[in-house]
């Protein structure tokens, strides 16, 4: 007894999972006759590419992978909700969540959908049977059979089916001896050798229940020749095993063996291949996981394009903004600066024509002036010194005048030249004689008469002309001034050296520039203005010269001037 | 002896009188107030130096007749204007080398200008303006500064020159003047009727009247008498050989 409880328990260990497995074959037929791809896809075993997220699911579904296929489900938008509810239910039945399961087949049984209320019933019916509530099972395999509506074969082999493992196990041989039979022929007439062979293991287990080593060694054998061109492992090794251990008990101990040898192989195989499809499983995991790199990657080079792209754009237009800006603004310099130069160019011209109209009638006055004195001519104006004083000093106003204008407007016409230095200081002498000697100034010059210095003869005259009349103003009466001049390197240097009031250093900074706080007074307590000095500047400059004002250390100031010289021949 | 020719070329009377005034001692004076005149007057006065004022008739005409001169006899030219502004002296520039002065006109400026002009003209500047005793040879003529007055002597009509150290005397028919120039540079720029008998002298030969043949010694045309040195004797024979 011991021995036949072992066989039973062996026997039933290894025919459950083929149970289990018919009842799938229904389900997934079922619900792929709401699918073309999913018809093409049982008929292939293949996935197809682009296929609906309902196919996607039913794919996911078919081989065990729940997750995913209640993913799908949650994507699908196209399939009806009924649908897609009752896939839901049974992914939900696969992870051993009942109780929603069974209410909503329950509500959905009471539909007038008699397809749907029949897959509803067969589905409360398997959920039962899986709960081993084998008479609520019962009951709802009949209200599904009793649905007046045509039923594939695998919705009655596999309630058949059911029923018979049922009888099996309540020890009713006769009636589970019957239905498997039944079964069997609606398999034979469908040719479908998986089923066919499973069966025949079946009733070779009904046998073997019932000690009928004989008869089920017949139907193993059956099984056997019908399991053998199919590629089912776990089948084939199920069958060889009970093949072995009926041999065993007949003693066959070399068949046992065999046979035992077969399951092994077969075990390996069945392994192997497990093995093999974790394999891909892991591979292709591994490949989506690569490809969602590779996705992200170039979603990020994308993101990350669009980023510089539009950084650039941005930095295009706000670029091109700033330009229009700044080409607004330039055109705005512009325009000022012309106004300013054009305002410039007035003033200059202004300055041009009043100095020259000024000069010429001065000019007149001074000339006619001279003439009377040479002439000793007393009849007409008067020739009180200090008349020709002011004309003299109007005069040196209005030249200043004069050549700083045109020297602004670049109008001042430079000629340089060889010019012998001391017949231009004995010109400035006559020019400022009577001066020097109404102010009884000891005037000298010390002046090489060879020596010839080059740059323009009439700007060096308006230079001389300023620093004497600047020494003479500056200088009390009884001073002293004296014209000397050395020679330094390639330039000669005209001292003009006075014992005036001299130049404070704060002054002297900033002497050849027009400021209004540096005016000075000279010894008749007349204000200068420092134009002439400024003037005298940039005329020495125009003429290659150079120009310092330095304090004199016995009092007063002396003047620099230096230029290029040679000796006359 | 002679004054030298000038040519005013100047429409303002009180200008001319100025200019008159001033210079009436030392130069024979031509006054022309247009260019037709000016140009008269050039041709029959031959001046020496023209002084002209830039704007005349209100008009450049200084420029224009100064070119007349450039193009036909040159001499040296002293431009007059008002200002020193590019505008009136572009044109004037072309003359060049040009002198110009700038009015009001005093002697001294006046004076030193045409000296300064005259200097130019021969590309010699300060040859007569930085000395005393100075000479200045202008083509056919010396111009000699005596005190502050300019005199012109026709190198012709110098009979002999005498060196003085340094210095040197130009003997003319009536005067001799004291010149700051040695005789040897003096021989190099006269034409070759001057010729050197004596380390002293440098003699015209065209105005030798006789030479006595017992001494070689020569007699001039104004009766003066000049010894030959040994060493020179041929060369004088020579030239009065080649006068034969």
């Amino acid at each position: 007894m011991s021995k036949l409880s072992k066989h039973f328990i062996i026997a039933v260990l290894l025919i459950l999972p083929t149970v289990v497995f018919g009842q799938n074959t229904y389900t997934l037929e079922w619900f792929a006759n709401y699918c073309e791809d999913c018809e093409a896809y049982v008929d292939s075993q293949k996935r197809i590419k682009d296929a609906s997220a309902w196919c996607n699911a039913y794919f996911s579904f078919a081989n065990d992978n729940f997750k995913e296929a209640k993913r799908y489900i949650l994507n699908d938008t196209k399939t009806n909700d009924t649908l897609k509810q009752l896939l839901q239910q049974h992914i939900l039945l696969q992870l051993g969540v009942n109780t929603k399961a069974k209410a909503y087949f329950l509500e959905v049984s009471a539909t007038e959908n008699l397809n749907i209320k029949q897959f509803a019933y067969k589905s409360l019916g398997k959920l039962y049977f899986d709960k081993q509530q084998n008479d609520s099972a019962l009951i709802y395999y009949e209200k599904a059979l009793q649905v007046p509506i045509d039923q594939s074969h695998y919705f009655k082999s596999e309630i058949f089916e059911t029923k018979a493992f049922m009888y099996l196990s309540e020890e009713k041989y006769p009636q589970a001896d019957s239905l498997y039979k039944k079964v069997l022929y609606l398999y034979k007439q469908h040719q479908d050798s998986f089923q066919i062979a499973r069966n025949y293991s079946n009733l070779g287990n009904l046998y073997f229940e019932q000690y009928k080593d004989e008869l089920a060694g017949n139907y193993f054998d059956s099984a056997y020749n019908y399991a053998k061109p199919l590629k089912d492992f776990e089948l084939k090794s199920t069958i060889t095993y009970n093949l072995h251990v009926l041999a065993e008990l007949s003693k066959d101990h070399k068949s046992a063996i065999n046979y035992l040898k077969e399951s092994h192989a077969y075990n390996d195989s069945l392994q192997k291949q497990n093995t093999l499809w974790q394999v891909a499983q892991e591979k292709e995991v591994f490949n989506v996981a690569q490809k969602q790199a590779e996705l992200d990657i170039k979603t990020a080079e994308r993101n990350t394009f669009i980023a510089i792209s539009i950084g650039v754009l941005l930095l295009l237009v706000v670029g091109f903004v700033l330009y229009r800006k700044l080409i607004a603004q330039n055109k705005k310099i512009k325009k000022l600066n012309r106004e300013l130069n054009e305002t410039n160019a007035v003033k200059n011209q202004l300055f041009t024509i009043i100095a020259h109209d000024l000069r010429s009638p001065v000019a007149r006055l001074q000339q006619l002036f001279q003439l009377k004195t040479i002439k000793k001519d007393t009849t007409a104006i008067t020739t009180d010194k200090n008349v020709s004083k002011i004309i003299d000093s109007l005069s040196l106003l209005l030249d200043n005048l004069l050549n700083w204008s045109l020297s602004q407007s670049d109008l001042l016409m430079v000629q340089k030249e060889w010019f012998p230095l001391w017949q231009i200081i004995r010109q400035m002498e006559f020019q400022y004689q009577s001066l020097i000697e109404e102010k009884g100034i000891q005037f000298s010059t010390e002046i090489d008469k060879s020596v010839l210095v080059y740059g323009d003869m009439e700007i060096f005259k308006i230079v001389i002309r300023n620093c004497l009349d600047n020494a003479i103003k500056f200088t009390p009466k009884g001073g002293k001034i004296v014209i000397s001049g050395s020679i330094e390197d390639e330039l000669f240097t005209v001292f003009i050296t006075d014992s005036g009031i001299g130049i404070s250093e704060k002054v002297l900074k900033s002497i050849f520039e027009i400021q209004s706080d540096k005016i000075q007074k000279d010894t008749t307590g007349r204000k200068s203005s420092g134009l002439g000095l400024m003037l005298t500047k940039s005329m020495i400059q125009l003429n290659g010269g150079t120009i310092q004002i330095k304090p004199n250390p016995e009092g007063g100031t002396i003047v620099n001037i230096s230029l290029p010289y040679k000796n006359a021949a | 002896m002679e004054k030298l020719n000038l040519l005013i070329f100047e429409d303002d009377s009180e200008e001319v009188e100025i200019l008159t005034h001033i210079l009436a001692d030392e130069y024979n004076i031509s006054i022309a107030t247009s260019y037709e005149e000016g140009t008269k007057a050039f041709n029959t006065h031959l001046p020496d130096i023209a002084i002209l004022d830039i704007f005349v008739d209100g008009e450049r005409e200084g420029i224009r007749f100064a070119a007349h001169i450039q193009n036909t006899h040159p001499i040296p030219i002293l431009f007059l204007t008002n200002s020193k502004d590019k505008l009136s002296f572009t044109a004037a520039k072309k003359q060049h080398p040009y002198s110009y002065l700038l009015k009001p006109i005093d002697p001294h400026s006046l004076k030193f200008a045409l000296e300064l002009a005259f200097e130019k003209h021969v590309n010699q500047v300060g040859h007569l303006s930085t000395k005393e005793e100075a000479t200045l040879q202008l083509d056919n003529k010396l111009l000699i500064k005596k005190g502050n007055a300019l005199i012109k002597v026709v190198v012709d009509d110098i009979f002999y020159i005498e060196s003085e150290d340094k210095y040197c005397y130009i003997h003319t028919q009536d005067a001799r003047f004291l010149v700051q120039k040695s005789l040897k540079s003096f021989a190099e720029t006269l034409p070759n009727n001057f010729m050197s008998l004596h380390r002293k002298y440098v003699v015209n030969t065209n105005q030798i009247q006789s030479v006595l043949p017992s001494d070689y010694s020569l007699t001039l045309k104004n009766n003066a008498v000049l010894p030959v040195s040994q060493r020179h004797r041929k060369v004088l024979l020579e030239l009065f050989t080649i006068i034969k």
